[in-house]
Order: C-alpha cells, then sequence, then structure tokens
C-alpha cells in the first residue's frame, strides 16, 4: 500500500513519531530497570538519587541468587525447563495426535466429540484446577515436577487449532499417499507433520512460555523448595528477601530474560500465532 | 476407501485420542462436575471425597462474605478500568504502526514485547518501579515536587497502581489483534474514500472502525474475561493481595479459601460463581455486538 | 493388463435429507490391454468417480472390477498396482521432486522384498527415479521443491511419481484441466507418447471432448452415472449413438432438428429431401454445422432455406437459417457468394447426418 494513504503531512507523522517512541519507552522501561537494578549495588539501588545505570555492574548479584540456600534460582531454572520442555513435548505429541484424528479418520461422532470438547473451553481453568490438586494428591504426585507437567499436556484449543491447518492440506495429498502405499500412521509423521512445521513450531512455542509462566497451578502442588519452578521461588525470594531488591531483580531478570531470547528470535511465529489464532497465553 | 472397515477406523481413531481424552477427562471434564458437586456442600472431605449440608449453604456463605463483595468490587473495577483503556491505547497504537512511520519495525518489537513476559517477575519491577521510597517513580514526581505517594501500600492507591500495571501488561496482545486486523482492511476502501472526500476522521470512524467491527467485539469479550481472571498481577505486584486486603481479588479470593483456609466448599463455590459471571457477562457483550452487527 | 468392470455400481446417500444418487450405474465394460481409454462426459456424470472406484479410493456399492484375470474389487489402493494422477497433482509440497518419485517405491513392501539389501535397494530407487525422470523429461529438476515448478512441470513429476513403481494400470483425474490452452496440448501429446513408451493401461479422465478425441484409443461418454456409448473416438463423432453423444460432441454443436417421415422421405421445410428406409412418423434428426454445403434446386437431398445471418470466422462463413422452425447453424467455405436475405439451398453430407427416435436412440437413415 503506498503511503500517501496513511497519516500524510509530514508534521503528523513526526507527532506520530514522537508518539510512537515514547510509547516504546514506557512499554521497555521495566524491562530496562530491572536489568540496570539487576547490576546495582544494595547502596545504589536504595540512594535517594535516580541512578540510570550502576557505576559498576554487579554480576555477582547473580551467582548469589543463583546459588542461594533458601532460594536456590539454580534448581529453580533447571526445574523450569525441565517442566517446560517436557510438558511441549507431551502436548505436542497428545495435539498432533488429536488433531489428525478428528480432522482426517473418520468415525461416528467425530465432530459431536469435538464440539463437546470445544464447549469445555468456556470453563475458566480455575475452577478446576481445585479438583485437580484433590486428583494429584491422591495419584500422590503432590510435591513433584509430575504434578506440574501432566494435567497441562494436553489442551483441546492447539488441537482445535491445529485441526484448523490439518484440514487445509487437500484430501488428494491423503489420497495419493494411500495410493502410494502409505499408512495413516506413515501420512501423519511423514506428510502432515513436516507440512504443518511452522504451525507446530508457534503452538509449541506458546506452550513453552505459557508453561514458563504459570504461577497459580505450580503453586499449589509443589511444597519443597527443590520442586519449585522459577514464577514459584521468585514469589517466595520476594516475600523472604525485605528490600534486597538489587538481588529480586537480579531474579526477575533470571525469569525473564530466556522469554525475551525466544520473542526475539522466534517473533515471527509468536505474532503470527497471536493474529492467527488469537491465542492467549 | 476399500480395504477399511468402520470399526477398525473407530479403534484406530480411538487409539489416536487417546492420549488426549485421557488428560482432558482426568484434568478438565471430570473436575468440572467435581468442583460444582463440592460447591453445593457444607463440609467436604477431600481425600474420602463425601460431604455433609448437601444445599446452598457455601454459596450463601460466600455472597454473604464481606472480603468476596470487596474481591468482587475489586474485579469489577480492574475490568471496567483496563479493559476500555487498554483497547483504546492499543487501538490508536495499532493505527500508528501500520502507518508505515520510519522505525516501525523497531517499534513493533518494542510494543510486542510486554506478551512474552512474566507477570510475577514484571510485576517485581512494577513493585520496584512505584516503592515509595526509592521507587523510580516517585523520585520523578518529586522534580514537580510532588510528595511521595504509598502507591502499593496506601489501600486507596492500591487499585489504581494495579490497574496500571494492569493495562501496561495487556496492550502487547491487543495491539498484536488490532495490527492484524488493520493490515485486513481492503486499501481499495480509503482510496475510494480519500475520492469521496472523507477526511481522517471521518475515514476512521467510517471505514476503519466498522471494518474492525468483529475485531473489536473479539477483544473486548477476550479482555473482559482475562480482567475477570486477575491474579498473578496482584501477586506480581503486591506479593499478597495488597494492603489491608485491598487489592484482593476473585481468582485470589478462591485460591485463599482453597489453600490457606482450606474451605473447599466455599472454594468451590466462588468457582462457579465466577464461572457463572464471567458467562453472563461474555453473553451480554456477544448480544450486543451482535445487535450493532445488525444495525 | 485389461481391466474388466462387471455390473459395476456406486451409490451415494445423503443422510440429512435421505437421498440416493446413483453415481455409477450398472457398468460394465472392458478397456484392453495397453489401451489408452477415455472417460468423458459433463461434470457431475460419475467419471471421476468411477477412476476412483478402479483406484480403490472409493469402495463400490454392488460390483466387480478385474485386472486382469484378478477380482481387486477388495483390494485396498495400494496393492492394486496402480497410478494415479491427481486434478491438482498432490505432490507432497515439502519434499524434492526426486523424494516425490521415490516415495511409492519407499513404501512398496514388495519392493523392499526384491530387493533385501538397504544400499542396493537405494541405488535400485535411484536407478528408477532417474529413468523414470527421463521418460517424462524432467532430469534436471529432481532437486527442486514442486512449489518451484510450473503446472506443466509439476503435471509430469505426479505422472512420474505414478509410473515409477511400474504400475499396471495408470489412472488420470482431468489432468490437463490446470493447464493453459497452449500447454494442454503440448501435455495431451506428452501423454500420449508417454503411455505408448511405457504401454500401461491407462484410464483418463476428462469433461473436454478435444482432449478425449485426440489422444485415446477409446471413449467411455457417460452422463448422470450411465454409460452412453463406448466406441474409437471418430465412431463417436460419425455414429453417435444417441441424441446426447451427438450434442457433446463437436464444436459448433450438431443441430438437432425435428422432422417427420412421409412416404420415406425426411420432410425439411415442406420439401421431400433425403430418401430413407425408415418408417414413417416422428423423430429428430441432427446435422453437423460442417456437414452443409450450397447447393442448386437440382442438388439431391437438398433443403432451401433464407439465411438470417451471417459472419466471417476464418477461411469460414458461418450462416443462420431456419429449418422446421429451428434455427440452424451452418459452416460453408468462404468462397461462396451469400448474403443475408438470400433464398438458396443447402446440401447435407451424408457422414454428418443422424436421425433419433423421439426417445433420443440412434436410427439408421439408410
Amino acid at each position: 500500500m503506498s503511503q500517501d494513504n496513511k497519516i500524510g503531512s509530514p508534521c503528523l507523522r513526526a507527532a506520530a513519531f514522537i508518539f510512537l517512541a515514547a510509547g516504546s519507552l514506557i512499554m521497555l522501561f521495566p524491562f530496562f530497570w530491572m536489568i540496570s537494578g539487576s547490576l546495582k549495588t544494595l547502596r545504589e539501588i536504595t540512594s535517594p538519587k535516580i541512578i540510570w545505570w550502576p557505576a559498576e555492574m554487579q554480576w555477582q548479584n547473580y551467582t548469589t541468587v543463583l546459588t542461594m540456600e533458601t532460594n536456590p534460582f539454580g534448581i529453580y531454572f533447571r526445574n523450569s525447563i525441565i517442566v517446560a520442555v517436557i510438558n511441549t513435548v507431551f502436548t505436542l505429541l497428545t495435539t498432533i495426535l488429536g488433531a489428525f484424528a478428528f480432522s482426517r479418520l473418520e468415525f461416528k461422532g467425530r465432530d459431536r466429540l469435538f464440539n463437546l470438547l470445544l464447549a469445555t473451553m468456556m470453563v475458566p481453568s480455575q475452577m478446576y484446577i481445585i479438583t485437580n490438586f484433590i486428583t494429584i494428591t491422591r495419584m500422590n504426585l503432590y510435591n513433584s515436577l509430575w504434578a506440574q507437567i501432566l494435567p497441562y499436556s494436553a489442551s483441546i484449543f492447539y488441537i482445535y487449532l491445529l485441526r484448523q491447518f490439518f484440514n487445509q492440506i487437500p484430501d488428494q495429498l491423503y489420497l495419493a499417499s494411500k495410493v502410494d502405499g502409505c499408512s495413516d500412521w506413515k501420512y501423519l509423521w511423514k506428510i502432515m507433520v513436516p507440512n504443518a512445521k511452522s504451525s507446530l513450531v508457534t503452538i509449541g512455542l506458546f506452550n513453552f512460555i505459557a508453561s514458563w509462566n504459570a504461577y497459580l497451578w505450580p503453586l499449589m502442588v509443589t511444597g519443597d523448595i527443590d520442586k519449585r519452578v522459577l514464577s514459584i521461588g521468585l514469589k517466595y525470594f520476594a516475600s523472604d528477601s525485605g528490600s534486597d531488591y538489587h538481588l529480586m531483580m537480579a531474579g526477575a531478570t533470571i525469569v525473564v530474560v530466556p522469554l525475551i531470547l525466544i520473542y526475539l528470535i522466534f517473533q515471527k511465529y509468536i505474532i503470527q500465532g497471536i493474529a492467527r489464532g488469537g491465542l492467549k497465553g | 476407501m476399500v480395504g477399511q472397515n468402520k470399526k477398525k477406523t473407530f479403534l484406530k481413531a480411538l487409539l489416536y485420542l487417546l492420549p488426549s481424552l485421557l488428560v482432558v477427562a482426568l484434568f478438565v471434564v471430570y473436575p468440572m462436575f467435581h468442583t460444582l458437586r463440592m460447591s453445593f456442600y457444607e463440609d467436604f472431605n477431600i481425600f474420602s471425597k463425601e460431604g455433609s449440608g448437601f444445599g446452598l449453604s457455601s454459596y450463601i456463605w460466600v455472597l454473604e462474605d464481606p472480603t468476596f463483595h470487596k474481591a468482587l468490587l475489586n474485579t469489577f473495577i480492574y475490568a471496567i478500568v483496563t479493559v476500555p483503556v487498554s483497547i483504546v491505547i492499543s487501538l490508536f497504537i495499532a493505527i500508528l504502526l501500520d502507518s508505515k512511520i520510519r522505525g516501525s519495525k523497531f517499534f513493533q518489537t518494542a510494543f510486542f514485547l510486554p506478551y512474552v513476559t512474566n507477570a510475577i517477575a514484571i510485576g517485581l519491577a512494577f513493585r520496584f518501579i512505584f516503592h515509595s521510597e526509592f521507587g523510580i517513580f516517585n523520585k520523578f514526581l518529586a522534580v514537580f515536587g510532588i510528595d511521595a505517594i504509598q502507591w502499593l501500600n496506601d489501600p486507596d492507591w492500591s487499585m489504581f497502581t494495579l490497574c496500571i500495571f494492569g493495562i501496561w501488561s495487556a496492550l502487547a496482545f491487543k495491539i498484536v489483534i488490532f495490527l492484524a486486523g488493520l493490515q485486513g482492511i481492503d486499501p481499495q476502501l480509503y482510496q475510494a474514500a480519500r475520492i469521496d472526500e472523507a477526511g481522517r476522521w471521518k475515514q476512521f470512524t467510517k471505514i476503519t472502525l466498522p471494518q474492525l467491527g468483529p475485531i473489536l467485539a473479539y477483544q473486548f469479550v477476550i479482555a473482559t474475561i482475562g480482567a475477570f481472571k486477575c491474579y498473578e498481577e496482584v501477586i506480581g505486584l503486591f506479593g499478597d493481595d495488597g494492603p489491608l486486603h485491598s487489592a484482593t481479588t476473585m481468582v485470589y479470593y478462591m485460591y485463599d479459601k482453597f489453600y490457606n483456609a482450606n474451605r473447599y466448599t466455599i472454594a468451590a463455590a466462588s468457582g462457579v460463581l465466577m464461572f457463572l459471571i464471567i458467562m453472563v457477562f461474555t453473553f451480554i457483550q456477544l448480544r450486543m455486538s451482535n445487535r450493532k452487527a445488525a444495525q | 493388463m485389461d481391466i474388466r468392470l462387471e455390473n459395476l455400481t456406486k451409490t451415494f446417500s445423503n443422510k440429512d435429507r435421505q437421498v440416493e444418487t446413483i453415481a455409477v450405474n450398472n457398468f460394465s465394460f472392458t478397456i484392453p490391454s495397453g489401451h489408452l481409454a477415455g472417460l468423458l462426459g459433463p461434470s457431475g456424470c460419475g467419471k471421476s468417480t468411477t477412476l476412483f472406484l478402479l483406484a480403490g479410493l472409493l469402495e463400490p456399492t454392488s460390483g466387480k472390477i478385474f485386472f486382469g484375470d484378478e477380482d481387486v474389487t477388495a483390494l485396498p489402493p495400494e496393492k492394486r498396482g496402480i497410478g494415479l494422477v491427481f486434478q491438482n497433482y498432490a505432490l507432497y509440497p515439502h519434499m524434492s521432486v526426486y523424494d516425490n518419485i521415490a516415495f511409492p517405491l519407499r513404501n512398496s513392501k514388495s519392493f523392499r522384498e526384491q530387493h533385501k539389501d538397504a544400499r542396493e535397494r537405494k541405488s535400485e530407487i535411484d536407478r528408477i527415479v532417474q529413468e523414470t525422470a527421463k521418460i517424462v523429461a524432467i532430469e534436471e529438476l529432481l532437486d527442486r521443491k514442486p512449489a518451484q515448478l510450473s503446472g506443466g512441470q509439476q503435471q509430469r513429476v505426479a505422472i512420474a511419481r505414478a509410473i515409477a513403481k511400474k504400475p499396471k494400470v495408470l489412472l488420470l483425474d482431468e489432468p490437463l484441466s490446470n493447464l493453459d490452452a497452449r500447454l494442454r496440448i503440448q501435455t495431451r501429446e506428452e501423454i500420449r507418447r508417454i503411455q505408448q513408451a511405457t504401454g500401461i493401461t491407462t484410464v483418463f479422465v476428462t469433461h473436454d471432448q478435444e482432449e478425449a478425441m485426440s489422444i485415446t484409443d477409446e471413449i467411455i461418454i457417460m452422463k448422470d452415472g450411465i454409460i452412453q456409448q463406448i466406441a474409437q473416438p471418430q465412431e463417436t463423432y460419425i455414429h453417435p449413438a444417441n441424441v446426447f453423444v451427438a450434442q457433446f460432441l463437436g464444436n459448433p454443436p450438431i443441430n438437432l432438428i425435428d422432422v417427420s417421415i412421409c412416404d420415406g422421405w425426411i420432410i425439411l421445410n415442406d420439401r421431400k429431401t433425403v430418401k430413407t428406409k425408415l418408417q414413417d412418423g416422428n423423430y429428430k434428426m441432427g446435422i453437423r454445422p460442417e456437414s452443409f454445403a450450397l447447393g442448386t434446386q437440382d442438388s439431391e437431398e437438398a433443403v432451401a432455406a433464407t439465411v438470417v445471418y451471417k459472419a466471417t470466422i476464418g477461411r469460414d462463413f458461418q450462416v443462420r437459417f431456419n429449418i422446421n422452425g429451428r434455427l440452424c447453424e451452418a459452416l460453408i467455405e468462404s468462397d461462396s457468394r451469400i448474403e443475408t436475405g438470400d433464398n438458396v439451398f443447402f446440401t447435407m453430407k451424408r457422414s454428418g447426418v443422424h436421425l433419433f427416435s423421439t426417445d433420443g436412440e440412434r436410427e439408421e437413415i439408410w
């Protein structure tokens, strides 16, 4: 689209630029302030003056936080990675198999079952975690990483999204593969999955991010320090540490930096994912 | 297809569906009914799974609890403030981003970034920024001679601060959706409007808004549902439910009753109430937007 | 390998409305080994259904399909030894041309049993892919992805994939419909060449009569799930079995006139024109536009008419006039002197004149 269709006069364009620049600053400032704070000394952080950047970067804040005995962020980080990775692998598997069955296999009652499952998305997850807590406790999984992984290892929403994509793959491809002697199982993994790569990457990313950021559920099912994930650990650390804001900021940075990296690397997939599916993590 | 029998296909489909159906049945479908059942008891033993005092007593208890009133009121305030404000701001930003201004690629990256971030971690950063003593916001206000405000410790300010944080976090997702919507509008509509000598404001009200209609409705519904579930923002910002429980929300109430107070039936009843409230609001909003569309 | 259908029927039932449509109604015919047969008919006539039944992608409601002496009715598609080329080619988008052609070989159990050694199998696949690529002339495209190919090239890849495993039967579903006009002519000759080079019995579905006429050994003309005529292409044109076939073939279409026979003469515009052995009565008469020529009052079998319209089309005049109250069209060589409003006599070539009973079946005039 040609530029002159949009904001026209140079004056307006300059105003828009300034507004966007100011807005970006507001959006980015908390990140900047968090990172800058994480590298300050206690004296700098509590100083009455505004100190934009520490005189000397205090990297040891990070080592302190990672190896603390009361709140070992190293272990939290490891747990977060384990939970998010295993959970994402499980979710992708269940989603691929489920979406394939709902899009390709013809069986009685398929569409009715699918609509029934879609209807469950109306109910807020907060309502069922109460019972899930009881279930997990009865399964003897309280205070384990599995407790955090299992309940979220299948998602109707992701099945719905992937099914949409699978439905776009022309029927003729399936018929061709049948003539070429391809079983359903092989067709799924050799033809459909490779073609759905970008959808799967998007789903994987969203699931990873959601798992990484999960708070309420992991909080409910973990008691011991060595089973906590980052979100929970950070919360406990914040209530334990009083006004050690430089350390708190280091902890917060450890939680957020992987997310920022994922975002910067996979920006295209994430934006497309939100725009297409209206995903909410 | 030749060589496929129906029974076999059914069994095969069942195998493919088994993993997801197992998880969904156990952790989504069953708990829906179980929580509903629990909510109708006065007391429920989570180990024997037996309840006593079947009836509406838990609902009555919740509805008479002043803390629940507070939670309800706060949740409503939060929704009524953050939803429209964030939608207006994000629409404005999306329109600017769509106008191909120099550097809009960088701006997009900046505005979208908060979508991926952790509410607890960024809540902490906001807690630091709004700290009454050494938070940069008060230092900034001091430049203009404004006295330090207890953003986080004063019950009168806590909801205000929560709303600011809420709006900040909610923008990214909405901007992305609006931007996608704007880019989907046929440019010929604008060209036609220019030929008809429609001004910029007219183009906005006569083309952009109507074309974005369904997306606006979608945003309102999704954002309201999201606002009703507000919880992590509270924890991130205050660590608990704010000074004197001044920033408590429905989800916080539910969690608190379940986990801290062990009042399982009360928590279940409040969860069901929350579901009903969300349903009613979604329904009303959809009805309203449908009527508008019909006009 | 000849293909034989015995009373093949396929019905589709619409669940909601309880309506049954008969897509293929009691087909019995044989396509001789090595022939290229065309299934021709308007859209919705059941020709693609017939092809999918042959492929095993659809299950017949009743009847049998034989490939040679083997009853394949109950065999799944992959066990029938067929190659199938789809209308949209259905190439696997994420695989290179090479992998597309090799895919059926890699899946084939019998191929794996024939070549047990993995390395030998790999080199055998490579040999076949190269050889097949040469037949369809795409050797230089093997590394590309389907999206990087033109429509005609994709089409060749689809054929290569279909013939790589040396099928007994090759099935093509409207293989030319996605190509532009020039490419279509070129490709259909290519298909003929490949078919003759490989000698595979081939069935070719099309709605385009010209396509079917130009390359097939025989045409099976269908309408509403019923076979109208099976014959060599030229035969269907010269001896259409019924009104439908006469009308469906030929461009511009055949003129169809209600006529009556009196005392052994066909009456056209109140004039006895053609002597026939047929009984007196009412008939339908078909005359191909190119079968008219200018004659004189004395000409045999000439019809008198007034020219109501004339236009020049290339080397012909397109002329319109009324016969028995029906507007007819003729293509007349443009060296004739003829103008609108002229009262003239048209003679008719015998090969272009057909008579049908009132219910549409062919009657022999002489």
